[in-house]
């Protein structure tokens, strides 16, 4: 429901970050948001078909004050010379990491 | 705040609008504005009075860099009212008593500088803030304090003077006296062997100003006084309202009382100054001269500036603009410098920096989008001096730089002046300048590629350029039977075996063997998993995710599996430190290895070529910080259970005991388990603290050592560079700074126990320049 997905969003220690570089790689995602703090997983998004990179990816925090800390600070910064964006999102699900194909 | 009745809204906007107009050249001025908001408010008084306090002591609080404004308006009001500025004042003191208890010493000492510049504003007599300023002095010189507190007190009267300084000269000539007399006093009683310590670079190796921040306050107040308290800095608002305001009848401010101290109490730690520029490093971009390194007006930018920083702690954007917006308003000082010296001032500050380093690396970006046209010179001129004096950082403050320095270039494609850095490629391995060029081409590495920072760096960097951050499979090709092991795991792994048929093959078959599993086939199918799975960090996580009962029974059965497994990740990932430091963290959180062996690892004299890198000691306080974490979380724990069980005890002293129901013996229950756990929870934090004293001893005990054999080792044999004596070389002097590096990083556990820690880990061999960063250290928390 809208007020489940709102709850979630409210509590989550997930970022959904969009904008990157097919190049970018997990490791460099990983020393980028590693700055906010300690950074559970990394999962990033998938071509649906030929399961290549499409340019947005999870990252999930072991806390919320971490998650923060990355939303307010790493948004809106470059990476690979993409300004990359970042945004709550209610945590990562199995399948999401597949893109528009 | 506050939510009601929609005038309060009202109120709260109005004051907002207030504090935005402030500054503003357009429309109309501050005075006319507090002129209007003083009309306002004193219409609706007395409907509102609580709430209007309660909204001024907010502001009082949170808002030091309007402080005046505010107590202009405070006066104003109370002319016209006399108990509402009683009951301001009233609020404000008890505010203030609450801040303390709750250890909020900054905005406990906003609120003292707002009452003593209500003596401008007419609310109160000089006199009774001269005594009140005297009881600070007094609780500074109560007996068997620890200094760190009875310094605060000192600073909280240094920095009101500049407030009411002249009020008192003038008004209260024999309370000023005597508080400048105790402040010279107590400066001359203090110890200060701190300041080495907390200094950004090694003492008496720069040019500039890092004297301790205590005293350096109290010569510029002495230097205020004797120019007769003028400065160009404070904007006295009530100076437009002097009719009204002298008239207005004043009240006395009650002696202040300082809270009882108690042992779990934790002061500020002392300040070090920090001064970046000198007036030579801006007079090229701008002809507006920067104000003296010890002079008031520099440390009261430095103060206002911090405020604004403060304040936007958590919005980078609104950080830049207010820090912009105050620039503007300052046009004849280079404020521009001001802000980025006061930014990497907070970035440096020992032990701990005020906020996250990634806020003050975006807060950089953010400055410099707004001002294309000069800050990003003034950022060059920052970059210029620190690397210009790389040599003589302290290695946490170098680490600091690198980390900072290699995001920001990471918003600008790597773009530097690279070649300006050349001379520290002639530099030795150990020097500040080489490992700071060193650090941030591996740190972009990361951030980047490989093959992208490659292309940034001028040829001749070639010297310090990053390995190849691939994995590493060495396995001797001659050895067949080695070569026949791995397949199997190979296949094993390819076939997804589960996790006991790993154990099962790595069982030892030798009878004489006292291990259970071997050793060596162990590191093997470590070094294949690791090949297999090195592709990106997921295939790492799932790999050890899925092994993890064969890792976690095979390290539980020796701590020479978890040595093993380290030295092979190690030596698969050498090249690639990010890696290293990634897994070692997981296996970490897996509880595969624990922090003794990471710490062990790391110290073993095979590690010692790489002490001159930056990950190992990333990985080491990783560790370390992680254990006390934990401990943390007992110790809390322990607490609320504590609470809870003694509410519980206390509350059955109330009742009458005779009636039970089933009610009751659930809670009974309850309440049995409740002491159960507290008892356990115990145990267990006995049982981690004593694992971490023994961590932390046998780590120093070891870097010790290591110290110890780099000031004896004679260099010239080595490098032809002469005679130099071991404990001159960049290579103690670097590792003497880690040394002191890990000492702050812990602080607040090492300084818990460093008493028995000296005993300890210190013997007659000990270098003595180590015994002296530990005593600075202790006196920390004099």
């Amino acid at each position: 429901t809208v007020r489940d997905q709102e709850t979630a969003l409210r509590t989550s220690c997930t970022l959904y970050v969009g904008n990157l570089s097919y190049y970018t790689k997990e490791d460099q995602v990983y020393e980028l948001f590693g700055r906010a703090g300690d950074v559970r997983r990394v999962i990033m998004g998938l071509d649906r078909f030929k399961k290549t990179p499409c340019g947005f990816c999870f990252v999930e925090y072991y806390t919320r004050e971490d998650a923060e800390l990355a939303l307010q600070n790493i948004s809106n910064t470059r990476m690979d010379d993409r300004v990359i964006r970042a945004d709550w999102d209610a945590g990562f699900i199995e399948g999401r990491q597949y893109g528009r194909g | 705040r506050r939510r009601g009745a929609p005038l309060i809204e009202d109120v709260e906007k109005k004051l907002q609008g207030v504090i935005g107009k402030v500054g503003e050249n357009t429309g109309s001025s501050i005075e006319c504005n507090l002129d209007k908001l003083t009309a306002f408010l004193h219409d609706d008084l007395e409907k509102y009075r609580a709430s209007i306090i309660d909204i001024i002591a907010g502001c009082a609080i949170y808002l030091p860099n309007r402080v005046t404004v505010y107590t202009t308006l405070v006066g104003l009001l109370n002319s016209k009212n006399f108990n509402f500025g009683g009951d301001v004042v009233e609020k404000l003191i008890s505010e203030q008593q609450d801040l303390l208890s709750k250890q909020k010493y900054q905005e406990a000492q906003n609120l003292a500088i707002f009452l003593c510049d209500l003596g401008n504003s007419g609310v109160l007599t000089a006199q009774s803030i001269g005594e009140y300023l005297e009881s600070f002095i007094a609780a500074a010189f109560e007996e068997n304090m620890p200094q760190v507190r009875n310094d605060y007190y000192i600073q909280t009267v240094l920095r009101c003077l500049p407030w009411i300084g002249k009020e008192l000269t003038e008004k209260a000539p024999e309370q000023m006296e005597n508080i400048g007399e105790a402040i010279g006093k107590y400066l001359e009683l203090r110890n200060k062997n701190h300041v080495a310590l907390l200094q950004v670079w090694r003492e008496g190796s720069t040019d500039q100003k890092q004297e301790d921040y205590l005293e350096s306050l109290s010569a510029q107040i002495e230097a205020l006084r004797n120019a007769d308290w003028v400065e160009n800095h404070i904007p006295r608002h009530y100076s437009g309202f002097e009719t009204t305001l002298q008239d207005a009848l004043q009240h006395n401010l009650p002696s202040f009382q300082s809270p009882e101290h108690t042992s779990d109490m934790i002061y500020p730690y002392p300040l070090v100054v920090f001064r970046l520029f000198q007036d030579a490093d801006c007079s090229a971009f701008s002809s507006k001269p920067l104000p003296g390194d010890s002079s008031i007006d520099r440390f009261l930018f430095e103060g206002e500036i911090a405020w604004i920083i403060e304040k936007n702690q958590f919005n980078r954007k609104a950080c830049a603009r207010e820090l912009l917006a105050f620039a503007e308003e300052n046009p004849s000082v280079p404020i521009g410098f001001l802000i980025f010296e006061t930014i990497f001032g907070q970035m440096l500050r020992l032990p701990h920096a005020p906020y996250p380093a990634i806020f003050h690396c975006s807060l950089v970006l953010e400055l410099l989008k707004l001002k294309p046209d000069d800050y990003p010179q003034i950022l060059v001129q920052t970059v210029e001096c620190i690397y210009r004096r790389a040599d003589s950082m302290q290695p946490v403050c170098i680490d600091r730089m690198v980390d900072w320095f290699s995001f920001h270039l990471s918003n600008f494609q790597y773009r530097y002046t690279w070649t300006d850095w050349k001379d520290c490629l002639n530099k030795d391995a150990f020097s500040g300048s080489q490992i700071f060029v060193r650090e941030v081409i591996e740190k972009c590495r990361r951030f980047g590629s490989y093959e992208k920072i490659i292309a940034a760096l001028p040829q001749d960097f070639v010297k310090i350029h990053p390995c190849s951050p691939e994995v590493r499979y060495l396995i001797d090709e001659e050895d067949t039977a080695l070569v026949q092991r791995a397949e199997t795991f190979t296949q094993m792994f390819q076939e997804r075996q589960p996790a006991e048929a790993f154990l099962n093959e790595l069982k030892s078959n030798d009878e004489n063997d006292e291990l259970p599993y071997n050793i060596n086939e162990f590191g093997l199918f470590v070094m294949v998993m690791l090949k297999m799975a090195s592709k990106t960090y997921s295939h790492n996580f799932s790999a050890l995710f899925r092994y993890q009962t064969t890792l976690k029974t095979v390290c539980d059965a020796s701590e020479l599996y978890q040595e093993k497994l380290l030295e092979t990740l190690y030596s698969c990932w050498k090249t690639n430190q990010q890696m290293l430091m990634i897994l070692t963290d997981k296996l970490l959180k897996m509880q595969v290895i624990d922090c003794s062996a990471v710490v062990g690892w790391l110290f073993d004299e095979k590690m010692w070529q790489e002490h001159d890198r930056q990950w190992l000691f990333e990985v080491l306080n990783q560790a370390l910080e992680k254990l006390t974490r934990q401990i943390n979380v007992v110790e809390k724990d322990i607490k609320e259970l504590t609470e809870k069980t003694e509410n519980k005890i206390k509350e059955e002293d109330d009742e009458e005991s005779d009636i039970k129901m089933d009610e009751d013996e659930t809670k009974e229950e309850k309440f049995k388990q409740d002491l159960e756990d507290l008892e356990n929870n115990k145990e267990k934090l006995e049982r981690m603290v004593t694992f971490q004293k023994g961590l932390f001893n046998d780590f120093l005990i070891a870097f010790i050592e290591e110290i110890k054999n780099a000031a004896t080792s004679n260099t010239s044999e080595m490098d032809g560079s002469g005679d130099t004596p071991g404990t001159q070389t960049p290579k103690f002097m670097w590792l003497r700074g880690r040394f002191c590096h890990v000492l702050l990083a812990h602080a607040e556990t090492l300084l818990k126990h460093s008493s028995n820690i000296a005993d300890e880990v210190f013997s007659e061999g000990t270098d003595p320049s180590i015994i002296e960063c530990f005593n600075q250290f202790q006196s920390l928390r004099l």
